[in-house]
């Protein structure tokens, strides 16, 4: 077996002096009156996998016609390696699409499919051959090249139209909702594998998903989507521990919200008084929230530690009655009942077995949480 | 009682009355006539009612003599005239064809592409012409080519003409009659297939770098073809016997076999050889036809299958 390339860290969108390779500059959409996209200004960097996660409607897609020429948008311009395509047709630019339908000729074979984009730029025969094989084995579909598209699975026609749109080596990938037709089990194989043959190509994908643990799982970075606005570009990592906004952090897994009166606001922490959470509650970082305003104190329930036992901190934490358990195999999730009636979830691992379990129905228990744990949200 | 009802029922509601009523019905309207013309094309001509002879005859007791009459279709033979009418009509309903398909493809392509409710409107106006009477709108045709209908007086007012065209009675007015009055036989079939092509597929040859043209070609017409055969099947086998249009707007210059037949009946009232040409017409037909539904069969399947 090959070697598998070592992964690049890749952080190009820290270094204030890296040129964008995809940049959207300003880009609205308008559709009959409703805008679809809004006021976006993004910027993608060369080798990139960048996720647009959003629900259904958020104009995440809508984004990606754009980018792909097949929709002109209302305002804004789109930049590809420097140059303004904004105005340019499908044909004309150097992107291709997957489509969520792949959108495979069903007259064709698989080789006819996979060719078709090479013909339309008059390349030599022998080298369309060439290309169309080396594209096929990629994605492991070099035995199937005389076949048709119906004699195919889902799953091998995911890879056709995978193979189709990479053999012209576009500068930059879209992929719809690539995934969304597979079973769960699939699903999760095939996410590493676009990782990996995308670290292969080298060439800048762009994702559009509704799945959450999807883009978490391959993105170097993504961008959360609500009605036409993006609302917070980062990291996985970013966007799951750091979330600015409510909404960022209700899309991304499942998170506990107190509201609170804040009391302090320094430049390491803040202090916010929360009648909901029955305790004080200190965050270590500052909000740049006024003392005495309305804000959420934010925290996720596996950074929640339960015990039968009064921690020795005062602050951030609080105690409750276990109203439900939910077993999830490896992990259970605790519904605890606080004395304000708010229902806190806090996930534990289930680090001895379901019978030795400590904790069971209606228990007293105490929960606790580190200080650098919690975020304060103000919008 | 109930229990005879139920039974009367259920055994029309049975898959054998399923395929009873199809096969009934070619039979009673397609293969027995068939069948009377092919006898009267083996018989004699003869004068009296009917115009022809029996094919049986009792000669004596006990012996059935039949007689087959080869003449009827020997003498289509030996005049060129017919051969020359057969040829005559299939180029015509071959061009005819080529015109709707070249007006009907772009028209059911709008449609398809339209809005649904406009879809809608512009698919009854499609069908509309079908309200009057066929004849009618022949006949209306006669208004408008005639030396001094209303095409030839636009032209002349308009100063592109002195003297007036002659349009009616030519071979021109009947393919442009049966352009028209078969137009919607081909547009259907055509919107039907291109209303199904998913138009990811399209946007998807573009995104692969297809210009507009290459991916017509390339994607939406071979995608369009079962439309395209079944359209021209529908309008070609009956433009080929076609008698209205010819009869109206053709006059004495165009010569088209369902004419021919015509004259052979109801002029010279020679049945046996009228039936030959009809028994000849169909076989002329039968075989490309059978062919392009063996093609289109096998399209269909696959694309069905996808």
């Amino acid at each position: 077996m090959a070697q598998k390339p070592k992964r690049i860290e890749l952080q190009p969108w820290q270094d204030p002096k890296a040129k964008p390779y995809i940049h959207l500059e300003g880009v609205s959409k308008e559709f009959r009156g409703t805008l679809v996209v809004d006021d976006v200004t993004l910027s993608i960097f060369q080798g990139e996998f960048f996720s647009l996660l959003g629900p259904s409607g958020c104009g995440k897609t809508t984004i990606l016609r754009m980018l792909a020429g097949l929709e002109m948008p209302t305002t804004g311009k789109i930049y590809i390696d420097g140059i303004d395509v904004t105005r340019r047709p499908a044909y004309d630019r150097p992107v291709n699409m997957m489509f969520q339908s792949y959108a495979l000729f069903p007259h064709m074979t698989v080789e006819q499919n996979v060719a078709f984009g090479l013909k339309q730029e008059r390349i030599p025969k022998p080298e369309i051959r060439e290309r169309v094989k080396n594209a096929l084995k990629l994605v492991q579909m070099d035995k199937y090249g005389t076949r048709q598209p119906h004699q195919l699975s889902g799953g091998q026609r995911q890879r056709v139209a995978l193979a189709r749109s990479l053999v012209k080596r576009p500068k930059l990938l879209l992929l719809d909702e690539p995934l969304a037709a597979l079973d769960k089990r699939l699903r999760e194989q095939t996410q590493f594998e676009l990782v990996n043959i995308q670290e292969e190509v080298g060439i800048t994908f762009i994702l559009v998903t509704h799945d959450q643990e999807e883009a978490m799982t391959m993105s170097s970075r993504l961008g959360i989507m609500d009605h036409g606005r993006l609302r917070q570009i980062g990291t996985p990592n970013e966007i799951y521990e750091y979330p600015h906004s409510e909404y960022v952090a209700d899309f991304i897994g499942s998170i506990n919200k107190f509201e609170g009166r804040v009391v302090e606001d320094e430049t390491d922490h803040i202090l916010v008084e929360s009648e909901e959470a029955g305790c004080e509650l200190y965050v270590s970082h500052s909000a740049d929230a006024p003392v005495g305003s309305q804000v959420k104190v934010a925290i996720r329930p596996e950074k929640i530690m339960i015990a039968t036992m009064p921690p020795e901190q005062k602050r951030n934490a609080t105690k409750g009655i276990v109203k439900d358990i939910g077993y999830l195999g490896d992990v259970s999730i605790y519904h605890v009942e606080l004395e304000s009636g708010k229902i806190i979830l806090a996930t534990q691992p289930n680090i001895v077995r379901l019978a030795e379990r400590s904790v069971t129905w209606n228990d007293e228990v105490y929960l606790y949480w580190r200080a650098e744990n919690s975020i304060v949200l103000t919008i | 009682m109930k229990e005879i009802l139920r039974k009367v029922q259920s055994s029309f509601t049975s898959p054998f009355w399923a395929i009873v009523m199809p096969y009934g019905w070619l039979l009673l309207f397609f293969l027995i006539p068939f069948l009377i013309v092919l006898k009267i094309s083996f018989s004699d001509l003869k004068l009296g009612l009917p115009p022809y002879s029996p094919l049986t005859e009792w000669v004596e007791k006990g012996v059935l003599t039949i007689k087959l009459n080869f003449t009827n279709y020997s003498f289509i033979g030996t005049d060129s005239l017919y051969l020359l009418t057969y040829l005559e009509s299939l180029i015509i309903a071959v061009i005819g064809t080529l015109g709707c398909l070249c007006i009907g493809y772009p028209m059911a392509y709008g449609i398809a592409k339209a809005d649904p409710p406009i879809r809608t409107l512009l698919l009854m106006m499609v069908i509309l012409p079908f309200w009057t009477s066929f004849l009618l709108r022949v006949y209306a045709w006669i208004g408008i080519l005639s030396p001094h209908g209303f095409l030839n007086t636009a032209l002349k007012k308009m100063g592109l003409i002195s003297t007036p065209l002659i349009l009616l009675d030519t071979t021109f007015a009947t393919i442009l009659g049966i352009i028209y009055c078969y137009l919607p036989f081909m547009i259907l079939p055509l919107y039907a297939s291109l209303e199904k092509i998913d138009h990811s597929l399209v946007e998807a040859a573009y995104d692969l770098g297809a210009r507009p043209f290459q991916a017509f070609l390339k994607v939406i017409w071979p995608l369009s073809m079962p439309g395209v055969i079944a359209g021209s099947m529908l309008v070609l086998i009956p433009a080929v016997g076609e008698f209205v249009i010819p009869e109206l707007l053709g006059g004495s210059q165009t010569l088209m076999i369902g004419k021919v037949i015509w004259n052979e009946f109801f002029t010279n009232r020679d049945w046996p050889v009228a039936s030959a040409l009809a028994i000849l017409m169909l076989i002329f037909l039968i075989i490309p036809i059978s062919i392009f539904q063996r093609l289109q069969e096998r399209q269909v399947r696959f694309l069905d299958a996808n």
